[in-house]
Protein backbone atom coordinates (compact mmCIF):
# COMPACT_ATOMS: atom_id res chain seq x y z
CA UNK A 1 0.00 0.00 0.00
CA UNK A 2 0.79 3.76 -0.74
CA UNK A 3 2.52 5.08 2.24
CA UNK A 4 1.42 9.04 3.22
CA UNK A 5 4.10 11.38 4.59
CA UNK A 6 2.58 11.64 7.78
CA UNK A 7 4.27 14.97 8.53
CA UNK A 8 1.93 16.41 6.10
CA UNK A 9 -0.90 14.60 6.94
CA UNK A 10 -1.05 16.15 10.06
CA UNK A 11 -4.10 17.87 9.53
CA UNK A 12 -2.56 21.54 10.86
CA UNK A 13 0.77 20.84 8.60
CA UNK A 14 -1.22 19.89 6.04
CA UNK A 15 -3.24 23.15 6.01
CA UNK A 16 0.52 25.04 6.62
CA UNK A 17 1.90 23.26 3.42
CA UNK A 18 -1.37 24.06 1.29
CA UNK A 19 -1.36 27.40 2.37
CA UNK A 20 2.41 27.98 1.09
CA UNK A 21 1.98 26.11 -1.81
CA UNK A 22 -0.06 28.57 -3.27
CA UNK A 23 2.28 31.53 -2.99
CA UNK A 24 5.89 32.21 -3.48
CA UNK A 25 6.01 33.58 0.19
CA UNK A 26 4.66 34.82 3.20
CA UNK A 27 4.76 36.15 6.59
CA UNK A 28 3.45 34.89 9.79
CA UNK A 29 0.65 37.58 9.89
CA UNK A 30 -0.46 36.02 6.70
CA UNK A 31 -0.42 32.49 7.41
CA UNK A 32 -1.88 32.78 10.79
CA UNK A 33 -4.73 35.18 9.04
CA UNK A 34 -5.53 32.21 6.87
CA UNK A 35 -5.01 29.68 8.71
CA UNK A 36 -6.71 31.31 11.71
CA UNK A 37 -3.80 29.25 13.72
CA UNK A 38 -2.72 30.91 17.23
CA UNK A 39 0.92 32.39 17.17
CA UNK A 40 1.93 28.91 19.29
CA UNK A 41 0.09 26.79 16.96
CA UNK A 42 1.47 28.10 14.01
CA UNK A 43 5.51 28.33 15.31
CA UNK A 44 5.48 24.80 16.65
CA UNK A 45 4.10 23.46 13.49
CA UNK A 46 6.45 25.68 11.63
CA UNK A 47 9.56 24.44 13.37
CA UNK A 48 8.45 20.97 12.60
CA UNK A 49 8.49 21.71 8.47
CA UNK A 50 11.34 23.99 9.03
CA UNK A 51 13.47 20.87 10.68
CA UNK A 52 12.27 18.26 8.37
CA UNK A 53 13.21 20.87 5.01
CA UNK A 54 10.33 21.50 3.99
CA UNK A 55 10.10 25.16 4.73
CA UNK A 56 12.73 28.06 4.87
CA UNK A 57 12.16 30.65 7.58
CA UNK A 58 13.49 33.65 7.44
CA UNK A 59 14.03 36.76 9.89
CA UNK A 60 14.13 40.44 9.02
CA UNK A 61 13.67 43.33 10.37
CA UNK A 62 11.50 45.77 7.86
CA UNK A 63 10.46 49.33 8.53
CA UNK A 64 12.31 48.63 12.11
CA UNK A 65 9.38 45.68 12.90
CA UNK A 66 10.47 42.22 12.83
CA UNK A 67 9.01 39.93 10.02
CA UNK A 68 9.35 36.15 9.84
CA UNK A 69 8.93 34.90 6.13
CA UNK A 70 8.22 31.20 5.12
CA UNK A 71 8.49 29.95 2.01
CA UNK A 72 8.13 26.36 0.93
CA UNK A 73 11.55 24.67 -0.05
CA UNK A 74 11.84 22.63 -3.75
CA UNK A 75 12.14 19.81 -1.47
CA UNK A 76 9.06 20.69 0.78
CA UNK A 77 7.28 21.63 -2.68
CA UNK A 78 8.20 18.33 -4.35
CA UNK A 79 7.01 16.56 -0.71
CA UNK A 80 3.79 18.52 -1.30
CA UNK A 81 3.11 17.06 -4.82
CA UNK A 82 3.86 13.73 -4.04
CA UNK A 83 1.61 13.63 -1.10
CA UNK A 84 -1.31 15.04 -2.93
CA UNK A 85 -0.27 12.53 -6.05
CA UNK A 86 -0.69 9.71 -2.92
CA UNK A 87 -4.02 11.43 -1.77
CA UNK A 88 -5.51 10.84 -5.23
CA UNK A 89 -4.64 7.55 -5.59
CA UNK A 90 -5.64 6.21 -2.82
CA UNK A 91 -9.23 7.71 -3.41
CA UNK A 92 -9.09 7.35 -7.35
CA UNK A 93 -7.12 4.05 -7.87
CA UNK A 94 -3.81 3.91 -9.44
CA UNK A 95 -3.55 6.22 -12.11
CA UNK A 96 -2.61 5.40 -15.74
CA UNK B 1 -13.29 15.96 -3.40
CA UNK B 2 -10.49 13.37 -4.67
CA UNK B 3 -7.38 15.11 -4.57
CA UNK B 4 -6.32 18.65 -3.12
CA UNK B 5 -7.19 21.27 -5.94
CA UNK B 6 -4.55 23.80 -5.50
CA UNK B 7 -5.71 26.00 -8.17
CA UNK B 8 -8.87 26.33 -6.52
CA UNK B 9 -6.90 26.89 -3.28
CA UNK B 10 -4.85 30.01 -4.99
CA UNK B 11 -7.91 31.67 -6.39
CA UNK B 12 -9.34 31.48 -3.42
CA UNK B 13 -6.43 32.93 -1.65
CA UNK B 14 -6.40 35.45 -4.08
CA UNK B 15 -9.50 36.70 -4.31
CA UNK B 16 -9.45 37.04 -0.45
CA UNK B 17 -6.88 39.29 -0.74
CA UNK B 18 -9.56 41.76 -2.38
CA UNK B 19 -11.40 41.01 0.62
CA UNK B 20 -10.67 44.32 2.92
CA UNK B 21 -12.24 47.06 0.47
CA UNK B 22 -9.61 49.34 0.67
CA UNK B 23 -9.23 49.21 -3.34
CA UNK B 24 -12.97 49.80 -3.60
CA UNK B 25 -12.12 53.37 -0.99
CA UNK B 26 -9.75 54.18 -3.40
CA UNK B 27 -11.41 53.89 -6.35
CA UNK B 28 -15.05 55.33 -4.85
CA UNK B 29 -13.02 58.19 -3.76
CA UNK B 30 -11.22 58.64 -6.91
CA UNK B 31 -14.50 58.47 -9.28
CA UNK B 32 -16.20 60.65 -6.75
CA UNK B 33 -13.64 63.37 -7.22
CA UNK B 34 -13.34 63.39 -10.86
CA UNK B 35 -18.10 63.11 -10.70
CA UNK B 36 -18.06 65.64 -8.40
CA UNK B 37 -15.49 68.08 -10.15
CA UNK B 38 -17.04 67.65 -13.56
CA UNK B 39 -20.12 68.85 -11.72
CA UNK B 40 -19.02 71.71 -9.84
CA UNK B 41 -16.16 73.09 -11.72
CA UNK B 42 -16.50 72.09 -15.33
CA UNK B 43 -13.83 73.80 -16.36
CA UNK B 44 -11.43 71.89 -14.34
CA UNK B 45 -12.28 68.77 -15.30
CA UNK B 46 -8.62 68.21 -16.99
CA UNK B 47 -7.30 69.03 -13.09
CA UNK B 48 -9.48 66.71 -11.38
CA UNK B 49 -7.37 63.59 -12.81
CA UNK B 50 -4.74 64.68 -10.03
CA UNK B 51 -7.01 63.28 -7.76
CA UNK B 52 -6.42 59.57 -7.67
CA UNK B 53 -2.94 59.74 -7.20
CA UNK B 54 -3.46 62.02 -4.30
CA UNK B 55 -5.86 59.75 -2.73
CA UNK B 56 -3.69 56.57 -3.86
CA UNK B 57 -0.90 58.15 -1.86
CA UNK B 58 -3.17 59.70 1.29
CA UNK B 59 -4.42 55.64 1.70
CA UNK B 60 -1.29 54.17 1.47
CA UNK B 61 -0.32 54.95 5.40
CA UNK B 62 -4.14 53.50 6.38
CA UNK B 63 -3.21 50.25 4.02
CA UNK B 64 0.10 50.34 6.25
CA UNK B 65 -0.94 50.91 9.63
CA UNK B 66 -4.91 49.26 9.86
CA UNK B 67 -4.27 46.74 7.30
CA UNK B 68 -1.10 45.17 7.33
CA UNK B 69 -0.64 44.32 10.75
CA UNK B 70 -4.13 42.29 10.17
CA UNK B 71 -3.38 40.95 6.85
CA UNK B 72 0.34 40.73 6.87
CA UNK B 73 2.98 40.03 3.34
CA UNK B 74 2.08 37.58 0.99
CA UNK B 75 4.17 37.63 -2.36
CA UNK B 76 2.01 35.53 -4.78
CA UNK B 77 3.59 32.65 -7.36
CA UNK B 78 5.04 33.90 -11.01
CA UNK B 79 2.49 32.80 -13.06
CA UNK B 80 0.20 34.89 -10.60
CA UNK B 81 2.51 37.93 -10.67
CA UNK B 82 2.32 37.63 -14.61
CA UNK B 83 -1.39 37.20 -14.68
CA UNK B 84 -1.29 40.68 -12.51
CA UNK B 85 0.88 42.47 -15.57
CA UNK B 86 -1.24 40.79 -18.45
CA UNK B 87 -4.53 42.28 -16.56
CA UNK B 88 -3.25 45.40 -16.10
CA UNK B 89 -2.04 45.79 -19.61
CA UNK B 90 -5.10 44.31 -21.34
CA UNK B 91 -7.41 47.20 -18.56
CA UNK B 92 -4.87 49.87 -20.07
CA UNK B 93 -5.71 48.61 -23.62
CA UNK B 94 -9.15 48.27 -22.97
CA UNK B 95 -9.50 51.52 -21.16
CA UNK B 96 -7.81 53.57 -24.01
CA UNK B 97 -9.30 51.71 -27.29
CA UNK B 98 -12.52 52.80 -25.84
CA UNK B 99 -11.18 56.35 -25.11
CA UNK B 100 -9.69 56.34 -28.69
CA UNK B 101 -12.72 55.49 -30.15
CA UNK B 102 -14.41 58.05 -28.46
CA UNK B 103 -12.20 60.78 -29.53
CA UNK B 104 -12.44 59.89 -32.80
CA UNK B 105 -16.06 60.25 -32.97
CA UNK B 106 -16.09 63.50 -31.08
CA UNK B 107 -13.11 64.79 -33.80
CA UNK B 108 -14.77 63.04 -36.58
CA UNK B 109 -18.63 65.00 -35.50
CA UNK B 110 -16.69 68.20 -35.02
CA UNK B 111 -14.84 67.82 -38.10
CA UNK B 112 -17.40 66.85 -40.62
CA UNK B 113 -20.08 69.71 -38.91
CA UNK B 114 -22.20 66.36 -38.43
CA UNK B 115 -23.38 64.82 -35.43
CA UNK B 116 -25.70 62.15 -35.20
CA UNK B 117 -29.24 62.83 -32.90
CA UNK B 118 -28.22 59.75 -31.28
CA UNK B 119 -24.43 60.62 -30.63
CA UNK B 120 -24.96 63.70 -29.00
CA UNK B 121 -28.26 62.07 -26.61
CA UNK B 122 -25.58 59.22 -25.13
CA UNK B 123 -22.63 61.58 -24.95
CA UNK B 124 -23.38 62.39 -21.41
CA UNK B 125 -23.19 58.48 -20.61
CA UNK B 126 -19.33 58.38 -22.48
CA UNK B 127 -17.39 58.62 -19.32
CA UNK B 128 -19.37 56.21 -17.17
CA UNK B 129 -19.17 53.70 -20.18
CA UNK B 130 -15.07 54.06 -20.02
CA UNK B 131 -15.32 52.80 -16.53
CA UNK B 132 -18.11 50.67 -17.12
CA UNK B 133 -15.86 48.33 -19.83
CA UNK B 134 -12.77 48.16 -18.05
CA UNK B 135 -14.61 47.27 -14.92
CA UNK B 136 -16.65 44.33 -16.58
CA UNK B 137 -12.89 43.44 -17.20
CA UNK B 138 -11.80 43.31 -13.98
CA UNK B 139 -15.06 41.39 -12.70
CA UNK B 140 -14.34 38.54 -15.02
CA UNK B 141 -10.71 38.18 -14.86
CA UNK B 142 -11.10 38.19 -10.59
CA UNK B 143 -14.16 36.77 -10.49
CA UNK B 144 -15.28 39.46 -7.72
CA UNK B 145 -18.82 39.45 -7.95
CA UNK B 146 -19.29 43.25 -6.31
CA UNK B 147 -17.44 44.54 -9.37
CA UNK B 148 -20.53 43.64 -11.19
CA UNK B 149 -22.65 45.52 -9.07
CA UNK B 150 -20.63 48.55 -9.68
CA UNK B 151 -20.91 48.57 -13.04
CA UNK B 152 -24.93 47.79 -12.86
CA UNK B 153 -24.42 50.99 -10.69
CA UNK B 154 -22.63 52.56 -13.21
CA UNK B 155 -24.68 51.55 -16.10
CA UNK B 156 -27.46 52.66 -14.27
CA UNK B 157 -26.24 55.88 -13.55
CA UNK B 158 -25.69 56.58 -17.16
CA UNK B 159 -29.04 55.70 -18.08
CA UNK B 160 -31.00 57.93 -16.11
CA UNK B 161 -27.98 60.86 -16.78
CA UNK B 162 -29.07 60.16 -20.75
CA UNK B 163 -33.08 59.91 -19.66
CA UNK B 164 -32.60 63.28 -17.90
CA UNK B 165 -29.45 65.18 -19.91
CA UNK B 166 -27.53 65.47 -17.15
CA UNK B 167 -23.93 66.27 -16.81
CA UNK B 168 -21.36 63.41 -17.81
CA UNK B 169 -20.14 64.35 -13.98
CA UNK B 170 -23.35 62.91 -12.85
CA UNK B 171 -23.18 59.10 -13.46
CA UNK B 172 -18.92 58.87 -12.33
CA UNK B 173 -20.33 60.77 -8.81
CA UNK B 174 -23.40 58.34 -8.06
CA UNK B 175 -21.47 55.16 -9.21
CA UNK B 176 -18.31 55.94 -7.41
CA UNK B 177 -20.76 56.41 -4.21
CA UNK B 178 -21.85 53.80 -4.58
CA UNK B 179 -17.88 51.89 -5.43
CA UNK B 180 -17.31 53.88 -2.21
CA UNK B 181 -19.91 52.52 0.47
CA UNK B 182 -19.45 49.24 -0.99
CA UNK B 183 -15.56 49.62 -0.08
CA UNK B 184 -16.28 51.11 3.43
CA UNK B 185 -19.08 48.45 4.41
CA UNK B 186 -15.94 45.85 3.61
CA UNK B 187 -13.54 47.39 4.94
CA UNK B 188 -15.67 47.66 8.28
CA UNK B 189 -16.76 44.12 7.98
CA UNK B 190 -13.52 42.97 8.19
CA UNK B 191 -11.64 45.06 11.00
CA UNK B 192 -14.14 43.80 13.33
CA UNK B 193 -13.66 40.64 12.20
CA UNK B 194 -9.76 40.34 11.45
CA UNK B 195 -7.98 41.23 15.06
CA UNK B 196 -4.31 42.49 14.60
CA UNK B 197 -1.92 40.03 14.74
CA UNK B 198 1.22 42.00 14.82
Amino acid sequence: MTDLDRLIHEPARLRLMSTLYVVEEADFVNVSARTGFSAGNLSSHMAKLEEAGYVEVKKEFVDKRPRTTYRLTDFGRRAFEAYRATVAELLNGPQP
Amino acid sequence: MTSIDVKQLEATAYRGSFSDGLVDVFVGLGLLWIGASWILLPSLVPLSVVGPPVIAVALFPVRQRVLEPRVGYVRWTAPRRHWERRQLVGLFAAGATAFGLAAFLASYAVASGETLPEARTFAPAIPAALIAIPAVAVAVATGLGRVWVYVLILVAAAGVTVAYDLEPGWPLAVGGLGVLLGGLWLLARFLRSTPRRA
